[in-house]
């Protein structure tokens, strides 16, 4: 077991360090437990915003610094932003550590909000919403579905907002968003490399520890699952050249005992070409060119999504048909030893793959941290999955694949 | 307690690193055998790698390249598709692949334990593909489709065009596919193909990970040797044409919601000599999110959410491209701020400061690319498909840290020519108007043309 240390700091950031000094590498990440699960009608797409402008300057970083600072010395940096969280990552020498963490430090003590910066990044972000939205092929049918699938406005809508919230966004609202929302009690610092932890730690302290914490935040209520009805709809899209289908269905949330049955499930499914839905529904019968999807997990509600891009001329129903006999079917007939054998090896081997990227390491650190409160997650993973057993699938399945629970929006080209 | 420093913390000295152990031997029927240590991790990869691809397809054949690569999936002579994908699967490998115009690469990478098991099925995939009839149908009807969708999309209409620009008739300037050549591919096409691609003198086999260098060379060795080699020739590739000039090719796309404008000029093959300081160039304009291309057009004029340039080098010719998508509305400031940073490139106006940040992502970033299995793969088969020296990735950080600022300038003043650069505005006509008019302006010719006028030169 990898020697992992968690602590928390007096202001409330949490903090997960492991150790790897296979290479003079480190992985940082910065994540805030705010998503756009957060935002408000009105403010759909203030998560995102925000993450654009953390790399608008700082007290001590004039502005598109952030990046310079951390190219300079050959790191990998960026920020995403999910439905749950918003991470800041990069990569660095090991002994460019204090750097990152400095650069870090430094933007959540004292981010530098004007005018300029705001609008210019308002503007970049509009055109990111062109480029991955309006001209990409099914952008506007993955806010669709998103909105289909979700009865709270939190989950139901896109990540990357509505065009006109982000047109109407005022500096003093994004302010706001910042202080709320940005303290260091929101946040999970993780680092994973060649570090000599004690030292770490020591330097964490003095660029961090007095940070003061942030404003009160809001209680976000959302229920354990969605309360989704089924639902039809067809979308005309004239940035797709081909017919497309999305189903989602209801799933269960992060820390339900089932998590570790979704996670097999996925694999079984949608991961590798020999996977059921890849097999059936790609190879053999031809109904989809490519198709995609899995367990998409939530603290509240979650989802086993699928998005299938069909030949030229075929209807979504096929598809739908086709995925849901996939779906009964392991409600009907139990998974065999070889099969499940076989899933365990894709995901230890899937595992370790995503170990050869430090960054990734220490965003999944801040991951187990945030959604599991166990910065030792990561290390039970695989062993609590081997523990699923074919009968956990029928089961899980049993109760949860409802064939007319589903939400399915099916995109036609126009 | 210590204040918060006002400084960035640049204590502490760079810890120790060298490029991997990497063992090479060149067998009698020509194929070359590579080894890299690495890795603590308990992963390996293999790679087939033939130093030719889509060179072989006949001009009116263009997309049968994309086929076999997908066809190369459905299962090879000794196993059915169904048991290849079953077996990758038990053992938690993944394959990869793909036929460019210099390379066609087959790779199999999963827990190191299987590693053997793996070579068998990289090489049964490499050399005894099955390609049954069936397979090369639904992978060309897939394949229409992909062309269908690039052949839609600005950005990709962009480059097809760029391409055409800089190499003309040149295998570098050819689309990936056309619709004639894809509708005419037949699974002799295919057979044919393979046969001219797979040939040991032109071959390499490495493996990659969590290994014992010696021992795995000697193996592969033992193994490959009495490989029998090919007679099929590579075609002669002609010299690349020059391209025109100070042209600018307009593409209407009226439904377009963004206009992409891309760039491009002449530049050199991966072995010539001026690579690596024109590299560290690059770097300075647009190579990443800190160059002068997205400091311009995102972080000040917060004109598009990128702006990008590449130095492209293959085998037979290299080029330099740059691209901004954006708001059509707003696409001749786009071409206006990246015709300028085009000229202060030119005229050596970038400073010591840029070029030092250059050199230093360069050096700094390479330990990451040469960690993790696909990164030294990569810079593995780089080194083989361009005859690099032994030491190219040993002193790549020495190299890179030597361009000083008259070399800089001196690369910048020959390769960032304004009155060399061939442009491509692909959007809705009112943007192509507004571009045109600015561009008159710096004397462009420009020619107006559609994606049938493409098609149209391949039938």
């Amino acid at each position: 077991m990898v020697d992992i240390q968690q602590n928390t700091l007096s202001n409330g950031l949490r903090v997960a360090i492991q150790p790897d000094g296979a290479t003079p590498l480190v992985g940082v990440s910065l994540t805030y437990d705010v998503g756009s699960r957060v935002e408000q009608p009105g403010s759909a797409g203030f998560a995102h915003l925000f993450e654009h402008l953390m790399f608008q300057g700082s007290q001590h970083v004039p502005s598109g610094e952030f990046v310079r600072h951390i190219q300079g010395w050959g790191g990998e940096v960026n920020g995403s932003t999910g439905v749950e969280r918003t991470t800041y990552y990069h990569s660095l020498p090991a002994h460019r550590l204090h750097l990152g963490l400095w650069l870090e430090a430094d933007r959540m003590r004292a981010l530098d909000l004007s005018v300029s910066t705001f609008e210019n990044q308002r503007k970049t972000v509009l055109e990111e919403f062109r480029e991955r939205v309006e001209q990409a092929p099914y952008g506007r049918a993955h806010g669709r579905i998103t909105e289909l699938s979700y009865d709270s406005f939190g989950y139901g809508h896109p990540v990357i907002g509505y065009k006109e919230d982000i047109e109407r966004a005022s500096l003093d609202a994004i302010s706001d968003f910042h202080q709320t929302w940005y303290g260091p009690e929101n946040a999970v610092l993780s680092i994973a490399g060649d570090v000599d932890v004690e030292e770490t730690i020591d330097t964490i302290n003095q660029f961090f520890g007095d940070i003061p914490r942030g404003h009160q935040r809001p209680e976000l209520h959302f229920k354990n699952a969605p309360r989704m009805l089924p639902k039809m709809e067809r979308l005309s899209d004239s940035q797709a050249q081909l017919p497309a289908v999305f189903v989602n269905h209801p799933s269960i949330p992060y820390g339900d005992p089932d998590f570790f049955v979704y996670e097999v499930l996925e694999t079984l499914l949608f991961r590798g070409a020999s996977s059921r839905l890849q097999r059936h529904l790609v190879t053999e019968r031809g109904l989809a060119l490519n198709l995609r999807g899995g367990y998409e997990a939530h603290r509240g509600p979650s989802l086993l999504s699928m998005f299938a891009i069909l030949p030229v001329g075929a209807a979504g129903a096929s598809v739908v048909e086709a995925y849901a006999e996939e779906l009964d079917r392991l409600t009907r007939e139990r998974v065999s030893e070889n099969e499940i054998h076989k899933v365990r090896n894709q995901l230890a081997a899937y595992r370790l793959f995503g170990r050869q990227s430090l960054i990734n390491r220490a965003n999944s650190l801040a991951r187990a941290v945030l959604y599991h409160n166990d910065a030792h997650f990561e290390d039970r993973y695989l062993e609590r999955l081997f523990r699923v057993e074919p009968d956990d699938l029928m089961r899980v399945a049993r109760r949860d694949f409802d064939p007319n629970a589903a939400v399915v929006l099916e995109v036609v080209p126009s | 307690m210590i204040p918060f420093p006002s400084q960035p913390p640049l204590t502490g000295e760079p810890r120790d690193w060298s490029f991997p152990r990497m063992l090479t031997r060149d067998l009698p029927n020509g194929l070359r055998v590579t080894a890299i240590e690495s890795s603590s991790l308990p992963i390996a990869q293999v790679r087939w790698v033939f130093g030719s691809g889509r060179i072989h397809e006949a001009r009116n054949r263009l997309g049968s390249g994309l086929v076999l690569q997908r066809a190369m999936r459905h299962g090879t002579k000794n196993l059915d598709a169904r048991t290849f994908a079953e077996r990758l699967d038990q053992y938690g490998a993944r394959m990869a692949g793909g036929v460019t115009i210099d390379s066609s690469i087959v790779s199999i990478s999963g827990v190191s334990q299987h590693l053997w098991t793996y070579v068998d099925m990289a090489t049964d995939v490499a050399l005894e593909p099955a390609l049954p009839k069936i397979a090369a149908v639904a992978e060309r009807m897939k394949a229409l489709q992909i062309h269908h969708h690039e052949w839609s999309r600005v950005d990709n209409i962009a480059a097809l065009w760029l391409a055409r620009s800089l190499y003309g008739e040149h295998p570098y300037g050819l689309p990936r596919t056309t619709l004639a050549g894809l509708e005419q591919t037949t699974v002799e096409d295919l057979e044919a193909l393979h046969h001219s691609i797979v040939d040991p003198h032109r071959g390499l086999i490495l493996v990659v990970g969590k290994i014992e260098v010696d021992s795995v060379v000697q193996r592969l060795a033992d193994r490959f040797g009495d490989l029998p080699s090919n007679t099929t020739p590579v075609p002669m590739v002609p010299t690349v044409p020059q391209a025109e000039p100070k042209t600018m090719v307009m593409v209407s796309v009226e439904a377009a919601e963004t206009t992409t404008i891309g760039m491009g000029l002449p530049a050199v093959a991966r072995n010539h000599e001026d690579y690596t300081a024109l590299r560290v160039v690059n770097q300075v304009f647009g190579g990443s999110a800190s160059s002068r291309l997205f400091r311009t057009l995102r972080d000040k004029l917060g004109l598009s959410y990128g702006a990008y340039s590449a130095l492209d080098s293959g085998r037979y010719a290299g080029d330099l491209t740059a691209y901004v998508t954006l708001d059509p509305y707003r696409a001749d400031q786009g071409f206006s701020a990246l015709y300028e940073e085009l000229e202060v490139m030119a005229s050596g106006s970038f400073s010591d400061a840029e070029l030092d940040h250059a050199r230093r992502f360069l050096m700094g970033s390479f330990p990451q690319r040469a960690t993790g299995l696909a990164g030294l793969s990569t810079l593995a088969t780089a080194s083989w498909m361009h005859d690099l020296p032994d030491d190219v990735w040993s002193n790549l950080q020495l190299r890179v840290n030597s361009v000083d600022q008259g070399q800089a300038v001196d690369m910048a003043s020959r390769w960032f020519l304004p009155e060399e650069s061939t442009w491509v505005v692909v959007g809705p006509q009112h943007s192509l108007s507004s571009v045109e008019a600015r561009a008159a302006t710096k004397g462009l010719k420009i020619v107006y043309r559609t994606m049938k006028d493409l098609e149209d030169a391949f039938i």
